[in-house]
């Protein structure tokens, strides 16, 4: 009989551990709690200035549509695992899977349900496909309120809130989990001041920016003159509990300032840094490009305030040792990776992530990996997207050994 | 600048403040200048340098760090502990330079002499007969030093 694996989360790793396990002929289920298939790495822009920076954000989408053409490959989007059993053959998971409250073959992706949505986040746009989606638990009806303002604004009656998730059961001979990892929430490092001084975003909301074109749009006058990154906020921080570099920060905060560069000469950028750490293969040549272009300081700022006229103000000690308060038009801190909080149910529940095991690295998986279930990519550690698609090459090879064994009746436990 | 004389260097140093109670973070320090960016002090004196003085004490600088006159200089805010990422607490660092420094008389005649005073009088401000006969007139009770207290915290 066909081996079937089920993937938990549709990130990089998921997505891209599903592809190589077509490669084997071993078909899977991957299951993302998400509308939208991609993960965190979906979210990231290119990053190319006249030449690729090798920043790794078009493979998610190359992936994506990999994933969908692959016939081995079944993608449930909307769902999450609710419960997970151990079976003489694998596992049993128990899956609540939602609909799509709108219909794709009925939506004319004009936004009307965007723009009535009283909630900020509950509608979101595919930004490849431009295909609308609801993500329910955002959504008031997550918490039982009877709001139905985009069905009724709906001029395809395309909505149907009505629609409830169906539990269906999954049997699979093996469980690779690829849930990934959590972002820090910069307010948790309340000195430098996010989401209380207007212009300091965290490196995720520059994505975004980035992505969707946000610079380029604005004319010259509104544009920021001057963009200062802090590096190392929620990595290497003893205090809240994240002692360990998230290794992902440095390389791209340097391709983002390199790309504002590049797009906006005129710009001043300045990145504040403790010690440049990248993992990348041309690390040299990028750094000494970048010291050109950028102001690399090294000083992590004591405080952001916001200024007399509502900029935000950085207080460091500069290279002279002389105390310099500068103000910049937007503050970038590049916020780094934690485990993450959203597991699996059931058996699985004990293999994933804590905090404390991401920081001293490996996490609790480490010697008491029970058979047939798998970390895939950044769940375990802070990976890249190049790392986590390694990481899938070399899983992917171990779930076809441990399938190959069981097969022949190979003692697994 | 004065020059830096390698064999002057004593490289133990380092070990024997992370030995001293509150020099234990020493070690951690990443350099990152969070701590002289808060520091109050430094704005005013530029010797006092949080970052700078824990490079001395990593690079054994003894001599310079025991005998200087700014490391007396801490207010014992805490700015520095309090945005440090790697939770060096550096107040409790300077403290354990400081009695360091005390252990190698290297204290400030001024401070040494307010030691004297505590443990003499138990109060840094010697009580004689001449203000306690004024406080008799002004029909306040007079004051009873007692250094053993003080003593017995020692």
């Amino acid at each position: 009989m066909r081996k079937q694996v089920a993937i938990v989360g549709s990130g990089i790793a998921g997505l891209s551990l599903a592809h190589e396990l077509s490669c084997f002929g071993i078909g899977s289920t991957i299951i993302e709690r998400f509308p939208l298939p991609g993960g965190n790495a979906a979210r990231f822009a290119c990053k190319a200035t006249d030449s690729c920076q090798r920043c790794g954000a078009c493979i998610v989408q190359d992936y994506v549509s990999k994933v969908f053409a692959c016939e081995d490959i079944c993608l449930t989007c909307g769902s999450e695992v609710m419960d997970s059993l151990r079976t003489d053959s694998g596992f049993r998971l128990q899956i609540l899977e939602r609909p799509a409250f709108i219909d794709p073959n009925l939506c004319s992706k004009c936004g009307i349900c965007k723009k009535v949505c009283p909630s900020p986040n509950a509608i979101l746009v595919d930004p490849f496909t431009g295909s609308f989606f609801i993500n329910y638990p955002e959504c008031l009806i997550s918490s039982d309120m009877p709001c139905v303002a985009c069905e009724q604004a709906c001029p395809e009656q395309a909505i149907n809130l009505a629609l409830t998730p169906e539990r269906k059961e999954l049997d699979v001979d093996a469980v690779a989990i690829a849930t990934g990892f959590e972002p820090f929430d910069a307010t948790a490092k309340s000195r430098f001041g996010y989401g209380r001084v207007p212009g300091v975003i965290s490196s995720l909301d520059l994505e975004d920016r980035l992505r969707r074109g946000a610079f380029d749009h604005l004319d010259e006058e509104n544009r920021p003159k001057s963009i200062a990154f802090i590096q190392c906020v929620g990595s290497r921080d003893v205090k809240i509990g994240r002692n360990y570099c998230s290794r992902v920060c440095c390389g791209y905060a340097l391709r983002s300032a390199r790309l504002m560069k590049f797009k906006f000469p005129e710009m001043k950028i300045c990145m504040f840094y403790m010690d440049i750490q990248t993992f990348d293969r041309d690390f040299e040549n990028r750094i000494a490009a970048a010291r050109r272009e950028v102001n690399l300081v090294r000083a992590i700022p004591s405080e952001i305030r916001q200024g007399l006229n509502g900029k935000p103000e950085v207080l460091y000690n500069g290279a002279e040792d002389e105390a310099i308060v500068e103000e910049f038009d937007l503050v970038v801190l590049s916020i780094g990776m934690g485990a993450q909080t959203l597991v699996p149910g059931g058996v699985l529940e004990s293999l994933s992530t804590t905090q404390k095991s991401y920081a001293s690295g490996g996490g609790a998986f480490g010697d008491i990996q029970p058979a047939g279930a798998f970390l895939v990519g950044s769940v375990s550690e802070p990976k890249s997207i190049q790392e986590s698609i390694e990481d899938s090459i070399i899983v992917a090879s171990q779930i076809q050994t441990y399938l190959g064994d069981s097969q022949r009746g190979g003692n697994v436990d | 600048m004065p020059r830096i004389n390698l064999n002057e260097l004593d490289p133990s140093f380092k070990f024997r403040v992370a030995a001293t109670r509150g020099g234990e973070g020493l070690q951690a320090c990443y350099a990152c200048k969070a701590c002289t960016a808060a520091c109050p002090i430094e704005k005013t004196v530029k010797r006092y340098d949080p970052r700078k003085i824990i490079r001395m004490a990593l690079l054994g600088m003894t001599k310079e760090l025991l005998e200087s006159d700014f490391i007396w200089l801490c207010s014992s805010c805490y700015s520095c502990a309090e945005v440090c990422p790697q939770d060096v607490r550096f107040t409790d660092i300077i403290f354990a330079i400081k009695n360091l420094a005390s252990q190698e008389a290297c204290a400030p005649g001024g401070l040494v002499a307010q030691r004297g005073l505590l443990k003499d009088h138990g109060r840094l401000y010697e009580v004689s007969d001449f203000e306690n006969e004024k406080r008799i007139k002004l029909g306040l009770p007079p004051i009873v030093e007692h250094p053993e207290d003080y003593n017995s915290l020692l």
